[in-house]
């Protein structure tokens, strides 16, 4: 930046004794400018010169010159009070050349005297630039670290104030929770689990899982430790639940202190890190309420079913009766209303048949007893029964049976109730002909509700009466849902017919879907595994409409 | 002239009853009626000579047809008596239940006419109706 400025003597007084040696030595190694000016304020003498400047421009130009027009007032103050006061002055200015900024300097200014007289002044200049910068970015540095330690504190708050919430959810929340760590170790258990099980959380921490929460079958065997949700989210990584109206002998129990047990409904979700389960969150719900709800509800249903068919069948009774004849003749007009009485309380007597069966589906509490059964027989009987409930009617019914049928394991009442609902309506809405089919499907998969089945027999229900309109698709199988069309044709229909044959499928196993083209025709299909229906003990009966 | 057979009916419905009796008295049977287990033992004990019972399951009081047949059964007099059983209802259990006391048929009031009913009884009882 600076070359030397002594060394090409130009500048400066000529003086060659020892000691102006010396001096011209220290001035020449001298880190920093020292310049002289006059009372005219005219540099006499510089020691260095900026770099790209002609030095003798310098001897005669005004120090002030050198420094950063922005800076000069201060600098000429400071000159000023010099000249004035005889003391010494520090401060800090931008040096420039051709007006541009060069760099900081720290600038000392002292007089020099002659005796009393302030004749001069002296002006040493060190360049501070890069202590400057180091103290700038130490400034900045600081603020950063303030601005990162604010943030710190920042997030510290917020996930101080997340984990008081946590906590507080964790210990008020009406369920169980305990979080088990990678080895099967409880690590925590909140209040609400501990009270469940008439214990303290300290009983469950540090354990084993295993030994800590024995879950049991009703009959108070253990729960195989493979068929346990939380053993299940560490197999196969992934939230596993229990249903909570599962029969009463699939449910889950943990016994408490004293020796009592409660049924619960287990969910665990593992959390998973790098691949691996890293933790599993398990809640644990007591469900006595809800099994509560589920018996009242179950005895509901058996007392009305008996309450509401007992008048049911006094007015069927005392019509049959009357049309009988043996009180006294019916004349032809009397006979036809006593007929629409009658053809009105069977009705009832169905629909109520009907909502039980709903009823009985809704919570799960119906009677599966499979056997091994054949299909075709099934459908021809069916077919007979309702031929005959529309015999004003000339329909014509084709029938194809593949030749290999084998039977099928499944209770005969349930099968029965699903075909005479969807031959039953496919007489109902047909043109001139139905067809049902039955085939054998091998080496497909069948959604069962805990294994897939390769093979299966398809029912296959055809009219070519009405359709469903398009519109209405989505919505065939919804509880007392009934098409437009279906209802200007039959205003009697329930809407519990699909309803109750997808409930019964979806139970059961198995699959249903239909194609349908307004005006045109309906096809459901039905597909059942072999291996159909698993027994269930259950509390009633599904009951023909 | 046949000597009439005698029908005891457990019925807790009035009007049902009622019907019951019509239909058997039609029919040319004789009827006594019970609306309770107790009363209808009681008629058991009493009345010298009842061919054959109609029972409903539920009645009045906490004893139920199934309570009434399994002590007629248990009852050396009465033994091999024919019972029907006419219910609202038939729940499995229940159905196997007098199918253990040996009622292998269970009716269901709105499934069947009582006409049907008193046919089964006429075949039961060995009656040939004329005409």
């Amino acid at each position: 930046m600076f070359k030397n400025f002594l060394s090409s003597g130009n500048v400066g007084p000529e003086n060659n004794d020892e000691s102006a040696l010396k001096w011209r030595s220290f001035l020449e190694y001298f880190d920093g400018v020292i310049a002289i000016v006059g009372r005219d304020r005219k540099i006499t003498f510089m020691n260095r010169v900026l770099e790209g400047l002609d030095p003798l421009e310098v001897v005669g130009s005004s120090p002030e010159d050198w420094v950063y027009k922005h800076d000069r007032e201060i600098f000429i103050k400071n000159l000023d009070a010099v000249f004035r006061d005889g003391g010494l002055v520090s401060f800090e200015v931008r040096g420039a050349a051709a007006d541009k900024m060069t760099a900081w300097y720290l600038v000392r200014i002292g007089p020099i005297r002659e005796g009393k007289n302030i004749t001069g002044a002296i002006i040493i200049s060190s360049d501070i630039t890069a202590l400057k910068q180091t103290i700038e970015k130490m400034e900045d540095n600081k603020d950063a670290m303030v601005n990162l330690l604010e943030d710190i504190e920042k997030s510290r708050m917020v996930s101080e104030n997340a984990k008081v919430k946590d906590e507080a959810i964790i210990l008020n929340i009406g369920e169980g929770l305990a979080v088990i760590d990678d080895s099967g170790s409880v690590e925590l258990v909140n209040q609400r689990l501990a009270e469940m099980l008439l214990s303290t959380p300290s009983e469950f921490v540090d354990k084993k899982w295993q030994e800590v929460l024995i879950f049991k079958y009703e009959d108070n065997r253990n729960v195989e430790i493979g068929k346990i949700p939380i053993q299940q989210a560490y197999d196969f990584k992934t939230r596993v639940t229990t249903t909570p109206m599962i029969t009463s002998s699939m449910r889950y129990f943990l016994p408490r202190v004293d020796g009592k047990r409660i049924p619960v409904q287990v969910t665990a979700s593992p959390i998973i890190t790098d691949g691996k389960v890293s933790q599993v969150i398990v809640v644990i719900r007591d469900i006595s309420k809800e099994i509560e709800l589920e018996k009242t509800k179950t005895e509901f249903v058996s007392i009305a079913s008996h309450q509401l068919r007992t008048p049911l069948s006094t007015v069927n009774w005392y019509t049959e009766m009357l049309l009988s004849g043996e009180v006294g003749d019916v004349n032809p007009k009397q006979k036809d209303y006593l007929n629409e009485i009658y053809a009105g309380n069977q009705r009832m007597i169905e629909l109520v048949n009907a909502l039980l069966n709903v009823s009985r589906l809704e919570v799960g509490a119906f009677i599966v007893e499979p056997k091994m059964i054949n299909m075709k027989t099934v459908v021809e009987d069916v077919i007979n029964e309702a031929k005959v409930q529309f015999n004003d009617r000339q329909i014509k019914v084709e029938t194809v049976f593949d030749d290999n049928l084998p039977e099928v394991q499944a209770d005969q009442n349930l099968a029965r109730i699903i075909l005479q609902n969807l031959i039953t309506n496919a007489m109902k809405y047909t043109g001139t002909k139905i067809n049902v089919s039955l085939s054998l499907q091998e080496g497909i998969l069948i959604n069962q509700r805990d294994r897939k089945d390769s093979s299966g027999i398809l029912i296959k229900i055809s009219d070519d009466g009405m359709g469903i309109p398009e519109t209405q698709k989505p919505q065939i199988f919804t509880k007392l849902f009934r098409a437009d069309n279906a209802r200007m044709k039959d205003p009697q229909g329930s809407g519990l017919g699909l309803y109750i044959v997808k409930s019964i499928i979806d139970q059961t196993g198995g699959e249903i879907w239909f194609d349908s083209k307004e005006n045109s025709g309906s096809t459901f299909y039905v597909l059942v595994p072999i291996k159909w229906m698993e027994k269930r003990t259950g509390t009633r009966r599904l009951t023909e409409e | 002239m046949d000597i009439k057979k005698t029908i005891l009916v457990l019925e807790d419905e009035l009007p049902l009853m009622k019907a019951i009796r019509i239909k058997l008295e039609a029919a040319g049977f004789e009827v006594v009626t019970s609306r309770s287990v107790q009363q209808a033992l009681n008629t058991m004990e009493d009345v010298e000579k009842i061919d054959a019972v109609w029972t409903d399951h539920y009645l009045l009081g906490n004893d139920t047809g199934l309570d009434f047949v399994s002590k007629i059964k248990a009852d050396p007099r009465w033994k091999d008596m024919p019972v029907f059983v006419v219910s609202v209802t038939a729940s499995p259990h229940n159905v196997e239940s007098y199918a253990a006391l040996g009622i292998k048929k269970f009716y269901t009031k709105h499934e069947y006419r009582i006409d049907d009913i008193i046919a089964d009884i006429n075949t039961k009882l060995n009656i040939v109706k004329n005409g």
